[in-house]
């Protein structure tokens, strides 16, 4: 059932097809990202509360969803590469790592100036930051874990267990604000019954959320091209690949 | 869809938050940027790598051209030799 996808695991034809999405993932995430961002920061109405701090959700809850997101992207290339041995899904587990490291790095940093204004601190040991902290520590982990073993295959196993372990985290940063009292307010529109925010300043939202998503795929991609190119730089059509880009 | 600011000025200070929200905006897109160079700038390593690699085997090849053509000049000096010595 799934044979289709098998020759896709060949890194000629995986390159290839990167290469094919990539322009298109990266071009939708940039104007995504501009009308999102935009009509966040100038067009949706400030909130009643918070004022127009409340602004910074606009990159901050997209950035902490893709956090997550991007680990069960990971986590699955790592699981299929234990799984069916397959070394191009190790790499695009390599190549993910850094991109959700990024965007954990991002829902952190946004988090914290937003919590300045509103809560009057930068950082509190609280459920949900901690946890999301040790989100972005799963994430430099598993990079530097791959990169202290010399045989990749080797790296790539281990890298696998740590990302495989490491999901026991999501639950925990998705559920922390029920679970513990903390400071963090709850879920707004990962909710079953309908999301608890005006339309006005839900559709940016949603619009910023896909932007990120195109982009953490744009992103991956294109650094699993790297990757590929990097491991089998000294195969024929790396050479020529290369070769023909570098004129390009 | 209205703009929901009075003016440009009201626009950079929002509402007396400016600081924390351009601070996070300009920071997250420095994050974005730099994995975006980073992802580039790779790329061109492991072009100037192959090329590297292309020159590395191309003077090996000329120096293994080289030290066959000199074993064969001191393979016949030694025969030269040799054939002194017999005479």
């Amino acid at each position: 059932m799934w044979k289709w996808l098998h020759p896709y695991a060949k890194s000629e034809s995986a390159y290839q097809l990167c290469k094919t999405l990539l322009p298109w993932f990266a071009w939708s995430s940039v104007l995504t990202l501009f009308v999102g961002t935009l009509w966040g920061l100038a067009f949706a109405p400030a909130d009643y509360q918070q004022g127009d701090s409340f602004r910074i959700i606009y990159i901050h809850v997209p950035s902490a969803i893709l956090s997550m997101g991007a680990y069960s992207a990971m986590a699955i290339a790592a699981f299929v590469g234990m799984v069916w041995q397959i070394r191009t899904s190790y790499m695009a587990m390599m190549a993910i790592a850094p991109v959700g490291a990024m965007m954990t790095f991002i829902a952190l940093f946004t988090g914290a100036a937003w919590g300045k204004p509103m809560w009057g601190t930068w950082w509190v040991w609280d459920a949900r930051l901690t946890s999301e902290l040790v989100l972005l520590f799963l994430y430099l982990g598993v990079i530097s874990l791959y990169k202290a073993f010399d045989d990749k295959v080797q790296a790539g196993k281990a890298a696998s267990v740590m990302a495989l372990v490491g999901v026991i985290n999501l639950p925990i940063i998705h559920y922390s604000v029920e679970w513990w009292n903390t400071l963090h307010q709850g879920a707004t529109i990962s909710k079953f019954e309908r999301p608890s925010i005006a339309s006005e300043m839900l559709w940016p939202l949603l619009i910023n959320l896909l932007g990120a998503s195109l982009l953490v795929g744009a992103l991956s991609i294109k650094r699993l091209q790297n990757e590929l190119l990097r491991r089998e730089i000294h195969r024929p059509w790396a050479v020529k690949t290369l070769i023909k880009e570098s004129k390009a | 869809m209205t703009f929901q600011f009075e003016s440009w000025q009201a626009f950079w200070q929002m509402g007396g938050y400016g600081f924390y929200v351009w601070l996070a905006f300009g920071v997250s897109l420095l994050a974005v940027l730099a994995l975006v160079y980073e992802s580039i700038w790779t790329k061109q390593q492991l072009i100037k790598a192959v090329n590297a690699q292309i020159a590395r085997k191309q003077r090996i090849k000329q120096a293994k051209m080289q030290s066959n053509k000199q074993t064969e000049s001191t393979t016949e000096h030694d025969k030269s030799e040799q054939e002194v010595g017999r005479a």
